[in-house]
């Protein structure tokens, strides 16, 4: 029957795909007027689609009698899974406080790199620009491991500067190093505010990170 | 906000009628009789009843509360629909369990972002919650290559090894109550091979009972796009039983 359908053409599939997909909202009494009309009209007159439509009808109804499940137990959330779910206040001020100190130690560092902050770099930078000062210096002190020729390099921390180099009488280093022991009280100061910023921002993310609301346990507890 | 509705739209189909309805024999189209087609009336807008707009503002209540932080009236909005959520989940994924875990992380989800939650139907909002979660599962479960279409039929079949009780009432004759088990367990099994989004509205629209709008919230597609997929879904949904019960009863079409 399928296959003589098929040979005398596609006026049946015509049919039906001009009717067929208007029953289920005939069912549900949603078809808006004019195509209900139409649709009622044919259907006076066509078996087919009578048949179509009762069946359809039957299998809406089937699922309407679809038995309800019972559920098999309680879905109620217990204090402990309704803790863990939502994040407390203190886990939300740990993670502003360790974002906070985090951006106050990223400035910090940029600073430093930019040498703002007055530390030694600045007068070192300072000594090695000043073209008379350079060459006494070249030639009178014997060349430290961790300097380099031009003297710049003896400008990083204090420690670096050897006794011997302090000791020559070099009018470049004798005048740099007044101007050192200022600065270098500055920057132990921000030295340590450093190490507080990276302290705080360590403990508030281990902090929050032990807060962080994970996903509870399915059964109650 | 929760608007208040005053009145319903009718719906021709009576959802979850748990009564002895005596089994339909076949679906086949040929032995349906002429009879007759002419559907009722015009849809009717009749007030809701003075019980269920009570019950509404009750709901409206709990969910205040809960949204201000109390454990208690979540727990007693999760009372009020586990068992739709339950029922939902259980037909679109054919599983006892795989359902109840989707419940349970449906509720988990919705205490979560109780804030989130804006007004309108709060079981449209629980229901989408619910239907997002059931289709991850199921795409978990497509990406497993041990799932054939058998596997899952067999896990419909024995339930997903939890233990089903219907509600429904005993007092029907035993021989009826059977074949109708039988036809019903069909359907079911039926249902899961539909594909996703169709038998979602399906579900939604011929056992949940919900409106045509309910469902566009849940879904969040456009009414054309429910429509279709519910006529194609009822359709296919037949064809597939037609199917099962030939080869059921050994009928052969010419």
């Amino acid at each position: 029957m399928n296959e003589l359908r098929k040979i005398t053409g596609g006026r049946d599939s015509d049919h039906s795909n001009e009717w067929l997909p208007l029953l289920s909202e005939y069912i549900d009494k949603r078809l808006e007027a004019a195509l209900r009309l139409r649709l009622e009209r044919h259907l006076s007159e066509c078996r087919e689609c009578r048949v179509q439509l009762a069946s359809l009808r039957r299998t809406v109804r089937a699922l309407n009698t679809l038995p309800e499940v019972r559920v098999p137990r309680s879905f109620t959330i217990s204090p402990a899974q309704a803790r863990s779910l939502r994040p407390r206040p203190l886990y939300r001020a740990s993670q502003f406080a360790a974002a906070v100190a985090a951006a106050f130690l990223l400035i910090s560092f940029v600073l430093d790199f930019a040498g703002v902050l007055g530390s030694q770099n600045a007068t070192s930078i300072q000594a090695s620009f000043n073209p008379t000062v350079e060459a006494p210096v070249v030639g009178t002190r014997p060349p430290a491991p961790t300097c380099a020729p031009d003297g710049q390099n003896c400008a990083f921390g204090a420690a670096t500067l050897s006794p011997a180099d302090k000791a020559t009488p070099d009018p470049t280093t004798v005048a740099a190093v007044p101007t050192v022991a200022p600065d270098k009280a500055d920057s132990v100061v921000f030295r340590v505010v450093q190490f507080m910023l990276a302290l705080l921002v360590i403990v508030a993310a281990a902090f929050a990170y032990s807060l962080r609301p994970r996903a509870p346990t399915r059964f109650k507890l | 906000m929760q608007v208040t509705k005053l009145f319903k739209t009718k719906k021709n189909n009576e959802p979850l009628i748990t009564g002895s309805a005596v089994p339909e024999a076949a679906f086949s189209a040929d032995s349906a009789p002429a009879e007759d087609f002419l559907a009722e009336a015009p849809p009717v807008l009749e007030l809701i009843r003075p019980e269920e707009l009570a019950e509404n503002a009750r709901l409206d209540k709990l969910v205040a509360s809960a949204q201000k932080g109390s454990l208690e009236a979540f727990n007693e909005l999760v009372t009020c629909y586990e068992q739709r959520v339950y029922n939902l989940s259980y037909r679109l994924l054919g599983d006892g369990e795989a359902a109840a875990d989707a419940t349970q992380d449906t509720f988990f989800q919705a205490y979560r972002a109780l804030g989130q939650y804006r007004g309108g139907s709060f079981k449209s909002w629980l229901l989408r919650i619910a239907s997002n979660l059931c289709y991850d599962q199921l795409r978990v479960r497509a990406r497993r290559p041990s799932s054939s279409l058998e596997a899952l039929l067999e896990e419909a079949e024995e339930g997903g090894g939890a233990v089903l009780s219907y509600m429904e009432d005993e007092g029907s004759d035993p021989q009826d109550h059977a074949l109708r088990h039988e036809l019903l367990r069909e359907v079911g099994l039926a249902l899961q091979e539909l594909p996703y989004e169709q038998r979602l509205v399906v579900v939604l629209s011929d056992v949940q009972g919900l409106s045509y709008d309910e469902i566009v919230e849940v879904t969040n597609s456009s009414l054309g796009t429910v429509k279709s997929r519910l006529s194609r879904g009822r359709l296919k949904l037949r064809e597939i039983l037609q199917k099962n019960r030939e080869l059921l009863l050994g009928e052969f079409r010419p």
